[in-house]
């Protein structure tokens, strides 16, 4: 059905973009007030389409969910720092709670794959996720077992790999291997282990803040990313033209929608989806992995009604908003019934008709994506060619 | 037959940064024109533009005016292999081919220039999955393929029979993760494997599960009996350079093309050599178009020479070309999501097929580009090969 919807969506994404170009917006503005202005057809130059792409999303989508990453990182620190002073079960809850939303203030930015969150492997640190193999979770271990407190000073712990560096570590160490439920004060006994435990949640948490405030600072200067997505040239170090700069933010969309299917809901099926593989989910320590899915696809619905791509469905002469709307409703109503029933992943993939739900998430999520990659890239005449784009 | 010649002035505009006097002189020796040439066959994989809710593949055998035969494949391929006629055989019989699933498939396809012949298929083991590439050995009796054990993590190269319904009668490892492209030295003895140096996640084949640990590698092994013989690895700054594809030009020198897989700000040279004993020279290209290739390389070939490299940049949209022999850049052709890269029967001379279902033989003696006949409604995929 959903792709039958697809079908009659070419001409209109071509339109979008016909009228992108004809769009009756004022940039800055806009941005400033959030008030576009209107131009007439034909008055609005490239330079200015580039400009609502980069500061929509910049200002409305980017900037805010980076600066509730960072805040909800610094509650977290500094919660972490009461709990392992206090060891009271109230200040565990806030830890918990604190962590859970830094995961999905991560989770609803987690789709850029540019500016700074990729220098110096910020992303993989925040987040050391697929862990093949449990590669990851060794180190983590095995960090915990030496109780080398050496390893703990900042200069020596920005030198460990990088799986022990973030959210999933962290989650390891409030959590424990999650095999059964494990009690706050076993895992953090009053003995030297525990103490550990303790201190090495401590350097996480600081290490989260850190990492989080980078990536803020880095955007928020106004000389850096932003400039060079708004000011692509010959010289630019990472942008040569505009649509290199809007096939950035494009593939910000498709490549997240990607991961989700391919990666966060596909392999809990197994290979032959003759079983269910509930422990590939991310963050199933800490009962979180639905809501991270959820958070993710919902980031994705609103960075394209929030940056300039929301133009293009509303510049549409049919109600092409309608149609990706009515997908993304529909994903979200299987989340709802979800939440009803208090259902985290393993009861979902447990529950033969919650895990048929979860299936055509992934097949919606998966349709949307050929939408866009059919019909988007291909009127926005971005260079996402058959190899170009999927190549080996 | 549509043929869409250019002029020189045309040619030169249209992306081939290069002066006359820059090019190699044996380039710019006579060479075989191309009404002069018996027609020459390649074989590609492609895909047809969905004409419903999905797309279909298949892997086609096509001259300058056309396809011969097209044969539809199980899912997407990737590389075609050409069996060497067996010792004995007369070399009027018809040619086979084999196309490979590209990772994660595990089916390939043998098929002949003959259609009275039905294509073939077999399959890699459960616990393997192909990586789109294989080589036959020179009597066509043993084909090698590049594998994933991903149960274990680690590369392998299997071993089948061709004159037996290509059963599989074993298995080398390739001592490095995720072996892609692979060809014989012209001993047909020692195989040399370009090792990715990427884990891919067993359910996709695709996301890369090993980024901050790759070792790539370049691996020269025994095919009569798996024996390591050299292995060569790239400078530790340089450990997330995926050594993807490549060829053997003369004198053995092997080339290889890279694909970065580090930060989009770090721009390493892409293009590799290497002669046995010695250690591996990258090259870069000028700045420019260093970045235009975008950390990308989709296929290197070799020109019948051996000493003309064409490499392919999908994501930059052109095919730079490369002095073997010195080692050093020639230029550029534009060509809008090409990847395929196939030698003719002639020097400095390549057939490029390109993900906008466009072919184009290109000569940098001639500096003429002419345009195939095509099946409408396809994309080519990576690699297109001469069969014969």
């Amino acid at each position: 059905m959903l792709v039958l919807s697809f079908k009659y969506l070419h001409s209109f994404f071509f339109v979008f973009f016909i009228s992108l170009m004809l769009a009756t917006v004022s940039i800055r503005a806009a941005t400033e007030t959030k008030t576009p202005i209107k131009k007439s057809a034909g008055e609005l130059t490239s330079n200015e389409i580039l400009e609502t792409l980069a500061y929509n999303s910049y200002k409305q989508h980017i900037l805010p969910r980076y600066e509730t990453l960072f805040f909800n990182s610094k509650k977290l620190s500094s919660s972490m720092i009461q709990f392992c002073e206090t060891q009271s079960a109230e200040k565990f809850e806030l830890v918990k709670k604190n962590f859970a939303d830094t995961v999905l203030s991560f989770a609803a930015i987690e789709h850029i794959h540019f500016g700074p969150i990729v220098k110096n492997y910020r992303l993989e640190k925040l987040a050391y996720w697929p862990d093949h193999k449990g590669r990851g979770l060794r180190a983590v271990r095995r960090l915990l077992k030496a109780k080398d407190r050496q390893a703990l000073s900042p200069q020596k712990f920005s030198e460990k790999s990088i799986a022990v560096q973030g959210l999933t570590a962290l989650e390891f160490v409030l959590f424990g291997g999650g095999g059964k439920k494990q009690d706050f004060k076993d895992l953090f006994s009053p003995d030297e282990q525990g103490r550990f435990r303790c201190d090495y949640g401590i350097r996480l948490t600081a290490n989260i803040q850190q990492l989080s405030e980078e990536v803020y600072n880095g955007w928020k200067e106004p000389n850096a990313t932003i400039k060079e997505l708004l000011n692509p040239s010959a010289t630019n170090e990472h942008y040569r033209n505009r649509k290199e700069v809007i096939l950035e933010f494009y593939q910000s969309v498709t490549v997240e929608m990607k991961k989700i299917h391919d990666l966060k809901i596909q392999p809990l099926f197994g290979r032959k989806g003759k079983t269910t593989k509930p422990k590939r989910a991310a963050f199933w320590r800490s009962g979180l992995s639905l809501q991270v899915i959820k958070t993710n696809i919902e980031a994705m619905d609103h960075f394209v009604r929030k940056s300039g791509f929301k133009l293009l469905l509303d510049k549409s002469p049919v109600d092409l908003q309608f149609h990706v709307r009515k997908m993304f409703k529909k994903i979200y109503a299987s989340f709802d019934e979800f939440e009803k029933k208090s259902f985290r992943i393993f009861n979902v993939l447990a529950d033969e008709n919650a895990k048929n739900q979860l299936k055509d998430i992934a097949k919606t999520v998966s349709h949307l994506n050929v939408g866009f990659a059919r019909y988007f890239a291909l009127a926005a005449d971005l260079p996402l060619g058959f190899n170009a784009s999927d190549g080996d | 037959m549509l043929q869409m010649a250019i002029n020189r002035r045309d040619f030169i505009r249209s992306g081939l940064a290069v002066s006359a006097g820059a090019l190699p002189a044996f380039i710019l020796s006579p060479t075989v024109q191309a009404s002069e040439k018996t027609e020459e066959l390649f074989a590609a994989a492609r895909r047809h533009l969905p004409n419903g809710e999905s797309a279909s593949y298949s892997a086609a055998l096509f001259t300058s005016a056309g396809d011969l035969r097209s044969v539809a494949l199980p899912g997407r391929g990737h590389d075609v292999a050409v069996r060497p006629h067996g010792l004995g055989e007369p070399l009027t019989q018809p040619v086979e081919v084999v196309a490979f699933a590209r990772r994660p498939g595990r089916f390939a396809v043998a098929f002949s220039t003959n259609s009275g012949r039905e294509p073939f298929h077999f399959f890699a083991k459960e616990d393997r999955h192909f990586y789109g590439h294989g080589v036959f050995s020179p009597n066509g009796k043993l084909l090698f393929t590049t594998e994933n054990d991903f149960e274990n993590g680690v590369g392998v190269i299997g071993i089948r029979d061709a004159t037996a319904g290509y059963k599989q009668i074993g298995e080398f490892p390739s001592f490095g993760i995720g072996p892609h492209d692979m060809a014989l030295l012209d001993d047909g003895i020692t195989l040399v494997i370009a090792n990715g140096g990427l884990e891919t996640s067993p359910e996709t084949g695709r996301q890369i599960l090993n980024l901050t640990e790759m070792e790539p590698s370049l691996v020269y092994i025994d095919c009569r009996n798996g024996t390591l013989i050299e292995k060569q690895t790239l400078p530790a700054l340089l450990h997330q350079l995926s050594i993807r594809h490549l060829t053997v030009a003369g004198k053995n020198r092997v080339v290889f093309g890279g694909q970065f897989k580090g930060p989009k700000t770090n721009q390493p040279p892409l293009i590799g050599f290497h002669d046995r004993g010695h250690e591996i020279k990258l090259v870069a290209a000028p700045k420019e178009v260093l970045r235009d290739m975008k950390n990308y390389v989709g296929s290197v070939t070799v020109d019948k020479s051996g000493e003309i490299i064409a490499a392919s940049h999908p994501r930059g949209g052109f095919i730079s070309y490369w002095d073997a022999v010195n080692r050093t850049f020639i230029g550029t052709k534009k060509l809008i999501d090409g990847c395929g890269v196939a030698r003719t029967y002639s020097k400095g001379e390549f057939v490029q097929t390109s993900g906008t279902g466009q072919i184009e033989q290109t000569s940098l003696s001639t500096q003429v580009s002419k345009r195939f006949e095509t099946a409408r409604n396809v994309q080519w995929d990576n690699h297109a090969i001469l069969v014969k």
